[in-house]
């Protein structure tokens, strides 16, 4: 493998699913990692930290590193809008996500075989679906999107399931 | 997420910053003292 590859003078561009919560005492609604409890936070980029190495204190000893590294799965991650469809699948997770869009990735970036790693990230467009199951608070995705807008970016509320919503939006990419 | 095995390294380093950050707003000019006037003892 090659650390040659030119750098970029602009963030690279992916496609990723969120989770969102109001966590803590937060009111508004937030974007949350899928596979982790990292709340993404507003106006400031989110910057990846290999969590193996806080959870393992031999491990942090031994191997300590910032993320992402090559060897580690760590960083955070993104895919092509293709291949998307799969992270939106029922299936894959115990409760799938339906918040999806575009994310701003840069700092190191690993480039992987079907996406990215990165250590650090920013979502540049968020499209809301309705969600495949009632959720808490009755919330809508027009109720979701709306508080969404504090990450400052364009936020679309698309009030059909998560795979029709990405179908409309992939016609548009 | 699975993105499968690394390929490439990159150093990305954005000239402009990616992020919309929350304006800070713009400091208050100083005020300059208004000459008063002494009163004549």
């Amino acid at each position: 493998m090659s650390v040659l590859a030119p750098d970029y003078a602009g963030p690279l561009e992916g496609w990723r699913v969120w989770r969102v919560a109001r966590p803590g005492d937060e009111r508004e609604f937030r974007l949350l990692s899928l596979a982790q409890e990292v709340v993404w936070p507003t106006r400031d980029e989110l910057v990846a930290s290999c969590r193996r190495c806080r959870l393992l204190p031999r491990l942090r000893r031994r191997n300590e590193h910032s993320a992402p590294a090559e060897s580690c799965s760590c960083g955070i991650y993104a895919t092509d809008l293709d291949r998307l469809d799969w992270f939106l699948d029922e299936r894959t997770w115990p409760t799938p996500p339906y918040v999806f869009g575009r994310v701003l990735l840069w700092g190191r970036v690993v480039e992987c075989e079907r996406g990215w790693r990165a250590a650090r990230a920013y979502p540049s467009e968020i499209y809301v679906a309705a969600p495949p199951y009632r959720l808490r608070d009755d919330a809508t995705p027009e109720r979701i999107a709306s508080g969404l807008v504090e990450y400052g970016v364009p936020v679309h509320a698309l009030p059909v399931a998560p795979h029709a919503a990405l179908g409309a939006v992939a016609q548009h990419h | 997420m699975d993105v499968g095995k690394p390929i490439r390294i990159h150093e990305v380093e954005p000239l402009e910053d990616p992020v919309p950050r929350r304006e800070t707003p713009p400091p208050r000019p100083e005020r300059k003292p208004v000459p008063t006037e002494t009163p004549a003892k």
